[in-house]
């Protein structure tokens, strides 16, 4: 061997002595590091024990002293432990009989305590499981558990723990809210009565569990309840209308106080069907009563105090909406009544125009024969007759002619409407002067307008009519020699005041009412028909105004009336 | 010129207002040719046996009126042509605007004067009698 291989291999030994002191070196170290932790693991196992032992204890003592339901079963939800409180909510004794949980479950929540139980085996807990049960003395509670499943030291299943709360006074109250939104929702916006009564009877009956709610209303004129919506699977029933004051109902109506009877057949006035306990609560806006709930259910002793707070709650919701319905309804009654009413005087206006022009036409033809008949007898026997007779003929003639003025009046006076919808302003003073010129006037009597007539809003032929009258009126009773009519007006800021003055026969004062009534002419005269005075207050009624006169017997007269502007 | 008579038809139910009638025509009588309906149902049966140059219709009358009558004749394409002339004691204005759309010739008013109603029945037919276009 070679000088050079001994050292090489020399040195390789030496390196690997190293090395393996190195691994020995740190194997030791390694050891004790092993040993230091298996002092310290014994050490916290030993704390861990006496904790857990300690927890143990306290759990124990929480398992008995907690204030909610604490149960635990198997998997099979058959109820292995149960603290105090449990037993009392359940009303179950273990020792006594044997409980399973799905015993307890309300029937209608079968399907969501089914779902729960698998989350609880499959995710080992679930919580906030919200659903009914039923306990032994068959009351029905709300509750809210959250629970676990319980291990074995191989990680195995053996049971399951739940802590269970009485939420049924909660959800109670949540129930009431949501009934109270629900149905302030429902009649949001509504307006008809009986639509938001059918809303409240429904959702009354629905929260009640019942099949009987009655609404009434007060009709406060007439005094008596009238029923306006009803939720009743008994369609026999004939709803009547009640008297305030009489019977139950009608002295809720009086008294404004809500009323439980547990057993209506103990009632004097109790109802002979087969609803033996009555709610009744009135409706009250704005401290006045306007109706009353009638809610009702066959079995005795069914409702509580707690459903008169509910219903009390519900009414005094829609107390107000129910109010404003009424009162719209109120409205629309009037409404329609005035425009049947305005419907009715248009058709007998009508009629009544017709009827005028019917009758008159009527009456002109058996006119016009026996004038012809008379004229032809005149005519055909003219040299029989005497001097008499043919005067008898000339009355005949002139009788007949006064009954065809007459009958014209009376036409005129009929087509005269209170219209206004074709009013148009017109100058009063372009009209009188028109007047003036054709107006029959054989004595001369001198017509002078001495202010200036103003424009006015109406119907030309009315305000014709209104002048002509008083005017001919004027000329035609006029037995002076220098006779005159003038006419005048004053402006009173809201109307005229206008004057028709004469110089003629004058007219008595008693006559002054008179002369305004229909038919009525004070002086027998052949071309008086006694209706012009009639027409002209007839128009002056229809514009809103008034006439009157100041006159003299023998001196004149003068006609006042006003038009408003 | 050769005239031939003026064809009247005179609708009207009345027996005096015929008598009127004729009588207000009697000395000119020979120059028309009149015949009588007492109501439109008649007119109608009379218009089919001849056509009328004129007729003269009163508005009140039972069974079909003047107003109807009036409306079924401007209907008819064959009749609306013949000139028709109201003849009544009614001046009420929806009968008169009510005519007028339906169209018609005239709309005479019975005057109550015998005399007056005679001129004025007079004055109509001589207008009428003068009106060429009827002989064509």
């Amino acid at each position: 061997m070679s000088k050079e291989k001994e050292n090489i291999l020399n040195r390789a030994l030496t390196r690997q002595k190293q090395a393996r002191l190195q691994a020995e070196r740190i194997l030791e170290d390694k050891s004790l590091e092993l040993y230091k932790t298996s002092v310290e693991l014994k050490k916290v196992n030993d704390q861990l024990e006496s904790l857990l032992g300690e927890k143990n204890s306290q759990l124990e003592g929480v398992f008995e002293n907690i204030n909610d339901v604490y149960l635990i079963m198997d998997l099979k939800g058959n109820v292995i432990k149960m603290n105090d409180v449990a037993i009392s909510f359940f009303g179950y004794h273990l020792e006594q009989e044997v409980l399973n949980v799905l015993d307890l479950i309300y029937k209608e929540d079968f399907k969501y305590a089914m779902q729960s139980f698998n989350t609880l085996r499959d995710k080992g807990r679930f919580a906030d499981y919200n659903a009914r049960i039923v306990t032994k003395n068959q009351t029905i509670k709300w509750v809210n558990i959250n629970a676990s499943i319980i291990l074995d030291k191989k990680n195995n299943p053996i049971a399951a723990q739940g802590i269970i709360r009485d939420i049924t006074a909660q959800r109670e109250k949540q129930y009431v809210l949501d009934l109270i939104n629900d149905t302030a929702k429902s009649i949001l916006g509504k307006e008809d009565v009986t639509e938001i009564s059918l809303e409240i009877t429904n959702k009354i009956t629905n929260y009640l569990k019942t099949d009987n709610c009655i609404i009434y209303l007060l009709d406060t004129e007439k005094k008596f309840l009238e029923p306006v919506a009803a939720f009743t699977t008994k369609l026999e029933d004939t709803l009547e209308k009640i008297a305030i004051g009489r019977g139950t109902i009608g002295k809720i109506a009086s008294t404004g106080i809500s009323k439980i009877i547990s057993d209506t057949t103990l009632e004097q006035s109790g109802s002979k069907n087969n609803r033996h306990s009555e709610l009744l609560v009135p409706i009250i806006s704005d401290s006045q009563i306007i109706g009353v709930i009638d809610a009702s259910h066959s079995d005795r002793n069914y409702f509580k105090k707690e459903h008169i707070k509910t219903i009390e709650s519900i009414a005094n919701l829609v107390a107000m909406q129910l109010k404003s319905a009424l009162n719209l309804r109120e409205r629309k009654k009037v409404e329609k009544n005035n425009i049947d009413l305005l419907e009715k005087l248009a058709k007998s206006n009508e009629e009544l125009k017709e009827y005028a022009h019917i009758v008159s036409h009527d009456l002109k033809s058996p006119l016009r024969s026996v004038y012809a008949l008379t004229s032809w007898i005149k005519q055909d026997n003219l040299e029989h007759f005497d001097e008499n007779s043919l005067q008898n003929f000339a009355d005949i003639e002139v009788t007949l002619q006064k009954m065809e003025a007459l009958i014209s009046g009376v036409l005129k006076f009929s087509s005269f409407n209170s219209n206004r919808d074709e009013d148009e302003l017109i100058d009063l003073d372009d009209l009188v002067r028109e007047i003036i010129q054709i107006l029959y006037n054989p004595n001369k009597v001198k017509i002078s307008i001495d202010t200036k007539l103003p424009v006015l809003k109406g119907d030309k032929i009315k305000f014709q009519q209104l002048f002509q009258n008083l005017i001919a009126n004027a000329v035609k009773f006029n037995d002076k020699k220098d006779g005159f009519v003038s006419i005048q007006v004053e402006d009173l800021k809201s109307y005229y005041k206008f004057s028709i003055k004469d110089n003629g026969i004058g007219i008595e004062q008693r006559n002054f009412d008179k002369i305004f009534k229909i038919f009525q002419s004070l002086k027998k005269s052949e071309n008086s028909t006694g209706l012009g005075l009639s027409i002209v207050k007839k128009i002056i009624d229809i514009y809103k105004g008034e006439i009157w006169l100041a006159s003299e017997l023998g001196k004149g007269t003068t006609f006042y009336f006003t038009l408003k502007k | 010129m050769h005239k031939e008579k003026l064809k009247i038809l005179l609708v009207e139910d009345d027996r005096i207002e015929i008598l009127k009638f004729k009588r207000s025509v009697s000395n000119i009588i020979n120059d028309y040719d009149l015949s009588l309906s007492n109501n439109g149902k008649e007119a109608f049966i009379e218009i089919d046996k001849e056509i009328p140059d004129l007729i003269i219709l009163d508005l009140n009358m039972p069974d079909t009126n003047g107003i109807e009558f009036l409306t079924i004749l401007k209907n008819d394409e064959e009749l609306k042509h013949i000139p028709v002339i109201i003849l009544t004691t009614s001046n009420n204005d929806k009968d008169i605007s009510e005519c007028y759309r339906l169209g018609i010739a005239g709309y005479v008013l019975k005057p109550l004067k015998y005399d007056d109603y005679e001129s004025k029945i007079k004055a109509v037919l001589r207008y009428w009698s003068l009106n060429e276009f009827l002989n064509l």
